[in-house]
């Protein structure tokens, strides 16, 4: 905690100076303020949570009053100062999810309401924000992705036969999707292939050992497409009254399940495994 | 299922946990930390389901675990409630049942198929379920203040006054 929020009853605004923003400076704040937001949508972050961070660097930079409404594909916000006012509409997409990104943008947020900023100095803090690396580079989450979703089958009951057979399908799948994405594949297409690629890798190699219980193996090995952040961001958006957001994300999770689903089947059948009695 | 079991268990929802972690793309220094709440998530709901409590009451109090250390863990660490509690339900999404849901519906077997959707939308519900009510728990009397009176308006004046309030 830094000295300024130490007293927390203190009038804030009368002991500051009125700056009001020219019709520009105000136009390139509201530009901020939709560059972070789509940042945050595009990270997977939830509505109410995307508005307080556009709201918090809004106010910090020098407006008086933000207005802002957030949905998963688009945002209107509009910033006020004095007499004068600017509205955008930005649009967000397609969505992922990237943790570390969501952290740094709220640091950003804390910094700018807390110590107050300069609208270049909040370009230039973005702009690093954005060409930061991934902090986990994309070939360890071809491992890591593997080794999770074979601790799956076991956590589901498998043995080392399934473990294996569904951290090699899962594995395999993580890097078609890291292949597919860098040719920007759409979104659904995406999932029914990598589910197909996990299941039949996984289906394939638990023929080949003879496993026990092949349905473990192919139900974890598909696990590294579950829209997770999508569905759990939906329940979180209807809790805090964001009705529009919650449906549209409730609709995309379960459309991703539904993609899922196709790519499992396509598996089963082209490789005519026998699973569940 | 003994302690031994039990424990077996965590350290595959650790593991699991942690691998999602480096998929989300989750700091380095929080990735023990949210395969951490994983676990205790996992643990929980087996220690509960051991007790002979339904899987859905069960899955909701691994959710809620989950919940209520990941928003503590958010406010430590300083990190978006996100990172521990997206990761945290991983270890319990309900694979098998959708996995089922799948099979039995191509074979055309459609009450099974049924069955096993119902299930996984109820533990799925249940998880979802969890972490709403570990957060309505821990932002009890946040809601209301008279920091945010409208949603969509932010005024200067409240700025200071909500960012005290908010220390995630």
């Amino acid at each position: 905690m830094t000295a300024a929020s130490a007293s927390p009853d203190s009038p804030v605004d009368t002991a500051e100076p009125v700056q009001r923003l020219s019709r520009e400076e105000l136009s390139d704040l509201v530009e901020i303020m939709l560059q972070v937001g789509e940042a945050m949508l595009e990270s997977g972050a939830a509505a109410l949570r995307t508005e307080q961070t556009m709201a918090q660097i809004g106010l910090g930079l020098g407006a008086d009053r933000v207005e802002v409404y957030v949905t998963p594909t688009g945002i209107i916000a509009t910033a006020v100062s004095g007499n004068e006012q600017r509205t955008r509409v930005g649009a967000a997409g397609p969505l992922g999810v990237d943790m570390a990104k969501i952290g740094d943008l709220n640091q950003l947020s804390r910094h700018i309401a807390l110590l107050g900023g300069s609208l270049p100095a909040a370009r230039r803090q973005l702009a690093a924000i954005h060409a930061r690396p991934r902090r986990q580079p994309a070939w360890v989450t071809i491992p890591a992705v593997g080794v999770a979703c074979a601790s799956f089958a076991q956590i589901l009951g498998g043995e080392w036969i399934e473990f294996a057979a569904a951290g090699v399908g899962a594995a395999t799948a993580q890097a078609v999707r890291l292949m597919l994405g860098r040719l920007r594949v759409n979104a659904f297409a995406l999932t029914v292939v990598c589910s197909f690629v996990a299941a039949l890798i996984a289906a394939i190699l638990c023929q080949l050992l003879d496993a026990p219980r092949p349905q473990h193996a192919l139900a974890a090995s598909v696990l590294l497409m579950v829209p997770g952040v999508p569905l759990i961001t939906s329940v979180l958006d209807f809790s805090s009254n964001d009705l529009v957001s919650g449906v549209a994300r409730g609709a995309l999770a379960f459309l991703l399940s539904l993609s899922i689903g196709i790519g499992v089947v396509m598996a089963l059948w082209l490789s005519g495994l026998q699973v569940l009695p | 299922m003994n302690i031994g079991g039990l424990l077996e268990q965590g350290f595959w929802a650790f593991v699991a946990t942690t691998g999602f972690a480096v998929l989300f793309n989750v700091p380095t220094r929080m990735l023990a930390v949210s395969g951490f709440t994983g676990a205790m998530g996992l643990m929980w709901r087996n220690a509960l389901l051991e007790a002979g409590i339904h899987s859905v009451a069960a899955t909701f109090g691994g959710a809620l675990i989950v919940g209520l250390l990941g928003y503590t863990q958010a406010r430590f660490f300083h990190q978006p409630r996100l990172v521990f509690t997206v990761n945290g339900i991983v270890p319990m999404i309900p694979g098998v049942p959708a996995f089922q849901t799948m099979v039995y519906f191509v074979r055309g077997d459609i009450n099974a198929g049924l069955e096993s959707a119902v299930v996984a939308f109820l533990l799925i519900g249940a998880i979802a379920f969890g972490l709403v009510t570990a957060r309505m728990l821990l932002t009890l009397g946040e809601t209301l203040t008279p920091a945010n009176p409208r949603r969509g308006t932010w005024l200067r004046e409240h700025a200071r006054r909500d960012l005290n309030a908010d220390s995630s």
